[in-house]
């Protein structure tokens, strides 16, 4: 893997992109701007749900002939593309996004107060919390992974065919796992399956797997889908 | 070369699967064992331990009138 590679390979991607990234950009300033009086729980999971889907279009190998012949003529390895794009995914587009979502809320908020002198709309910035919406930074790190893989592993519509997947997957394992748990508790209590005393629930916390286990499970899940990606590009390049 | 990433797909995801599944097993059945009272009603012993023996309702007080001692809570 060559370095001067990934740096020309980020550089030819600004020089192509940097208008419709911009663009892009601009549409997230004034989305953000648009919502400012809404709840942060609201604005705060469309910026994530932007970080998530970015990625999902960044690489157009397969989608039709001549974006096939556009990447095999580009001169660099397979994990070079990989990594340039990674970085794209996970750095560039992230902070690019941050950055207009914030300058979108603060350029609205400094006008509603400073030019429409509202002053209804709460202290500047607060209330955004990750922990409200039930996930950390590593989860947003493994969608975007996902969606990275499925920008890969699908040829047309992949934003739409990966959320679909990922909707079918999940209510299909939320089954497994219901039928799992039922099975369980009805071999224990055959009267009454659903029986648990709510009182003493609160010593079920000692079954939790931990933070820094769910954090390694991420971590590996991240590592698992770059892999794949890498595999499957080896693949439609052969 | 070889197409792996379905299958590599399809047998982690199925991996995932069932090693989760015997995990959850193991977990639910584990808090079985350590706290039954999670999942079905457990009779309160301690309390059953706490009384004299012979203070059941199986016992039956012979007594003649005037007999009762009413300082003793269990004759009455």
């Amino acid at each position: 893997m060559n370095i001067r590679n990934i740096k020309n390979l980020l550089v030819s991607y600004f020089i192509e992109n940097w208008r419709r990234d911009l663009l892009k950009s601009w549409i997230v300033v004034f989305l953000i701007s648009a919502l400012l009086s809404w709840a942060p729980f609201v604005i705060l999971a469309v910026v994530v749900a932007l970080i998530i889907l970015w990625p999902s279009q960044i690489l157009a190998n397969a989608t039709n002939v001549s974006a096939r012949i556009n990447y095999l003529m580009i001169p660099a390895g397979t994990a070079e593309k990989i990594v340039a794009n990674m970085l794209i995914a996970n750095v560039y587009s992230v902070i690019a996004i941050v950055f207009s979502a914030w300058a979108g809320y603060t350029a609205a908020y400094l006008f509603t107060t400073y030019c429409l002198h509202i002053d209804n709309l709460g202290s500047y910035l607060s209330g955004f919390d990750f922990q409200r919406l039930g996930c950390s930074i590593l989860t947003i790190y493994v969608f975007i992974s996902i969606f990275f893989f499925g920008s890969i592993y699908f040829r047309k519509n992949r934003t739409v065919t990966t959320i679909l997947w990922l909707l079918i997957v999940s209510i299909v394992l939320f089954v497994i796992y219901y039928s799992i748990v039922y099975l369980n508790l009805k071999i224990i209590n055959p009267a009454d399956p659903f029986y648990l005393n709510i009182q003493t629930t609160q010593t079920i916390a000692h079954y939790n797997a931990g933070v820094i286990a769910n954090n390694i499970a991420e971590a590996a899940t991240i590592i698992y889908f770059y892999f794949l990606s890498f595999l499957r590009l080896r693949e439609t390049e052969a | 070369m070889k197409k792996y990433t379905n299958k590599i797909l399809l047998l982690t995801l199925l991996a995932f699967t069932v090693v989760s599944g015997i995990v959850i097993t193991i977990l639910i059945q584990h808090a079985n064992r350590v706290h039954p009272e999670f999942f079905h009603p457990v009779e309160d012993k301690s309390v059953q331990k706490a009384l004299p023996v012979g203070s059941g309702s199986d016992t039956v007080a012979i007594v003649k009138p005037g007999q009762i001692d009413t300082t003793d809570i269990n004759n009455l």
